[in-house]
């Protein structure tokens, strides 16, 4: 495979950052994943490079400057980005959000799971469609 | 004219004639065929000594007696015998015609001058005689003749007019319906009885004649005697008058006047009485009714006006309620001890004033006291609840209502205020409303607690697992195995910040502890002095103005000033400069200020810092729990420090504020209510 998948992780927690790469590379290796710091910084990225698709986005509920749920928003507007599975992904599962993030268009909500060997698994899965 | 003496002769003489007379030469023949009718009438009529004049046969033969040539003057022997048209023919077409009636009809008829009748010369006495043409029957339905007689006049009519007098007056007292009439004798016995008469008393003549007029009296007058005592004093005095209940028949009564009058006979005897009785029960109710009428009306005068003591009574002694009287206009007409109480003016001072004067300013200049007025007109009553203003300038809270008071004509003519001083409920409730807005506030930040055990406490607890894990897989690196051993402590570490923060502001309570006099410059000096490794670490300069005491927590106002300058400690890339200033300021004066407060001065503290600053959009979301606007990697923090200080100083019946612009510095501003300044500090 040529084209190599592309991903997107938008978290401002750099040792989520970390141990989320660290799950990724043991699930598929040849996924490129990009990371933002923050919202803003997410926009930055897809925005700066129109053909950068990301196949998937993950995206932090909590973060400063600008947080999940508006980000998600921005991303929506994205024609080019009509494609991406958009995955919240946040460390609780608040009924309120779950409902806000379906509205404003995100494909799901994931609750970071509490352990590598178990987020490995979460994204085995989403890597298998 | 002859002699009354000579009448003897003048019979004889005409007996003589009549004996001798040819009546052969007659219609009526020999007397030898005259019928015994005849011979009776002829005989009769020469020997009677009144005036008559006989007419016999069919050609009315004239016979006539002595008497009555002396009344008319006829000539005896012209006349006897002679045929009646011949005799009287310059007067027969007037008299037959007469004549003829009688004949035909079998009755007798009356002339009233004889002499005009006949044609004959005067006689005496005109005016005191009388004349009848009677028909004389031989056979019951025949007729043998004509026998004009004469009756004295006077004396006809006089008993004529004595008859009828008489009968008149009988029959008047017996037609009098509107009088009962009774003729009693001596004793009482009644012994005649009118309509009138039976009309009151429903007896008929033939029930009362012979009985005692005492039974038209009520059994207990009777037994008292009055009818007799009645009759005594009419014999006494000529009459005796009386009113009083009488008993008709049916057993119901009458109120009956009386006139009983004695009557006399010629040797002034009494004979008996008459009684007359008139119905007065119409009038006797009519003015019992009256009467009645106005006993009432008296009682109920007396009534009224009693009740009406009793109710101004009642309403001027009320102590609960102010009951006031309006006109239409709304000036005050009365006043009541409860009105005292509750609004402080005296009767005297307030009664003819206008009502808005119990309405505050903002009221009566929206008019709202006359807009009340409206409602009850057009409603008939207006209720309200409000804060209402005492003689003395304090406010109570006062619950009215006001009710329209009608003319009969449906016109208004005035207005009753009933007013209810309800300050304390009132307080009461806004007090429970203030507690149901703490509690509100309280479930929130409960809210919000649930939100940090579910979340921010996860956080650490899931990296520690997932740490561990990464650690177990990488045993043998021993570069990860130090770099996560130390993530691992860090997650530790921020979980044990977490909890202590936590439990620090779950800690504060309004009531936790009494305010003292508490000197801001060594609250100050102390947080400056756990700072003081940052400080010098961070080459920081703190500025402060000489800052006042005041009442407060001297725990709580350490949180508050340690959180704001490890903020602006913390949120800094260059050497930080912390300038704390304060000065009282008038709520109106400040930017954004709490609600409800207008005209109230404030103490304000100030600390302002050169640090990174925020957007000022985020203000609000800064004092929330858990809020970070930046990043954990460049500045750590639980999200909690600014919703203590928050807290804290809401607990000090404050609020807090802040200023920002990105990388140009924050200012935060605290606000205390200028009565927590402690002007003498000796206390």
């Amino acid at each position: 495979m040529k084209n190599t998948k592309k991903w997107l992780l938008i978290d401002d927690d750099l040792d989520d950052q970390e141990i989320f790469l660290m799950a990724l590379e043991e699930v598929d290796d040849a996924i490129e994943c990009s990371v933002a710091n923050n919202g803003v910084e997410g926009l930055e990225i897809v925005n700066k490079d129109r053909l950068f698709v990301p196949e998937c986005i993950f995206l932090d509920v909590n973060m400063p400057k600008m947080n999940g749920m508006q980000c998600l928003q921005e991303l929506k507007k994205l024609e080019h980005l009509k494609d991406s599975t958009i995955f919240m992904f946040s460390t609780s599962a608040d009924a309120r959000l779950i409902e806000q993030s379906k509205e404003f268009g995100a494909n799901d909500f994931l609750v970071k799971p509490p352990g590598l060997t178990s987020l490995v698994k979460v994204l085995t899965n989403i890597v298998k469609g | 004219m002859r002699d009354v003496t000579e009448s003897g002769l003048m019979q004889n003489e005409i007996s003589d004639l009549v004996e001798h007379f040819g009546w052969e030469n007659t219609s009526l023949g020999r007397r030898q065929v005259w019928s015994e009718t005849l011979h009776s009438i002829v005989n009769t009529c020469i020997h009677s000594k009144s005036p008559l004049l006989v007419l016999c046969g069919a050609d009315m033969i004239i016979v006539h007696n002595d008497a009555f040539a002396r009344l008319t003057g006829q000539e005896i022997p012209g006349t006897i015998g002679a045929k009646a048209r011949d005799v009287w023919s310059s007067r027969w077409k007037d008299i037959s015609p007469v004549l003829m009636k009688v004949l035909q009809m079998g009755k007798s008829f009356e002339i009233p001058d004889l002499h005009a009748f006949l044609g004959t010369g005067g006689s005496p006495d005109q005016g005191q005689i009388r004349f009848s043409l009677s028909p004389v029957f031989c056979q019951p339905s025949k007729i043998e003749g004509i026998l004009i007689s004469v009756v004295e006049k006077s004396v006809v009519e006089k008993t004529q007019n004595v008859n009828r007098s008489e009968d008149r007056f009988h029959r008047m007292i017996e037609e009098i319906q509107d009088y009962s009439i009774i003729l009693m004798d001596k004793d009482g016995i009644i012994q005649n009885w009118n309509k009138g008469a039976e009309k009151l008393k429903l007896y008929k003549e033939a029930e009362v004649v012979g009985k005692h007029f005492r039974m038209l009296y009520l059994p207990k007058d009777c037994k008292n005697l009055l009818p007799e005592k009645l009759m005594h004093e009419a014999v006494r005095d000529g009459r005796a008058s009386h009113e009083g209940w009488r008993v008709k028949k049916d057993g119901t009564t009458f109120w009956g006047s009386i006139s009983l009058t004695a009557l006399h006979d010629d040797k002034n005897e009494v004979i008996g009485f008459s009684k007359v009785t008139r119905d007065l029960t119409d009038s006797k109710k009519t003015e019992d009714q009256l009467f009645q009428f106005n006993e009432t009306l008296q009682q109920r005068n007396e009534a009224l006006r009693r009740s009406e003591e009793r109710y101004h009574k009642m309403i001027e002694e009320v102590q609960d309620y102010a009951i006031i009287l309006l006109n239409e206009t709304g000036e005050i007409q009365n006043w009541n001890a409860g009105a005292e109480k509750i609004k402080g003016y005296s009767a005297k001072e307030i009664i003819g004033k206008n009502f808005r004067i119990f309405y505050p300013d903002e009221d009566r200049e929206k008019n709202f006291p006359e807009n009340l007025l409206d409602s009850a007109r057009r409603n008939g009553r207006a209720t309200h609840e409000g804060w209402r203003v005492r003689k003395d300038g304090t406010t109570f809270w006062g619950s009215i209502v006001i009710t329209a008071l009608h003319e009969t004509d449906g016109s208004i003519l005035g207005f009753s205020k009933v007013t209810r001083d309800l300050t304390e409920r009132k307080l009461a409730e806004d007090k429970m409303h203030e507690y149901l807005k703490e509690l509100e506030a309280q479930n929130r930040e409960l809210e919000q607690f649930a939100y940090v055990a579910s979340h921010d406490l996860q956080e650490p607890l899931r990296k520690i697992r997932t740490f561990t894990e990464v650690i177990e897989k990488n045993w043998n690196d021993e570069e990860i195995v130090k770099r996560y051993f130390n993530k691992l402590n860090a997650s530790a570490q921020r979980m044990t910040e977490l909890i202590q923060s936590v439990l620090n502001y779950s800690r504060l309570s309004k009531d936790a502890e009494q305010p003292v006099n508490t000197d801001l410059n060594l609250i100050l000096a102390n947080v400056t002095s756990d700072f003081e490794l940052l400080i010098q670490e961070k080459k920081a300069v703190i500025v402060s103005v000489i800052l006042p005491w005041i009442k407060g927590v001297p725990l709580q106002l350490n949180q508050l000033f340690s959180n704001l300058i490890s903020n602006s400690l913390k949120f800094s890339h260059k050497e930080p400069r912390i300038n704390i200033s304060f000065r009282i300021i008038s709520s109106d004066d400040i930017e954004n200020a709490a609600d409800g407060i207008a005209g109230t001065n404030y103490l304000e503290l100030s600390f302002s810092d050169n640090g990174i600053g925020f957007d000022q959009q985020y203000e609000k979301l800064i004092f929330t729990m858990f809020q970070r606007l930046n990043d954990k990697q460049t500045f750590a923090g639980t999200g909690i420090g600014l919703a203590v200080c928050k807290k804290i100083v809401e607990f000090h019946g404050g609020f807090i504020r802040a200023k920002s612009v990105v990388s140009r510095g924050s200012t935060f501003n605290v606000y205390f209510p200028a009565d927590r300044l402690v002007t003498d500090q000796s206390e």
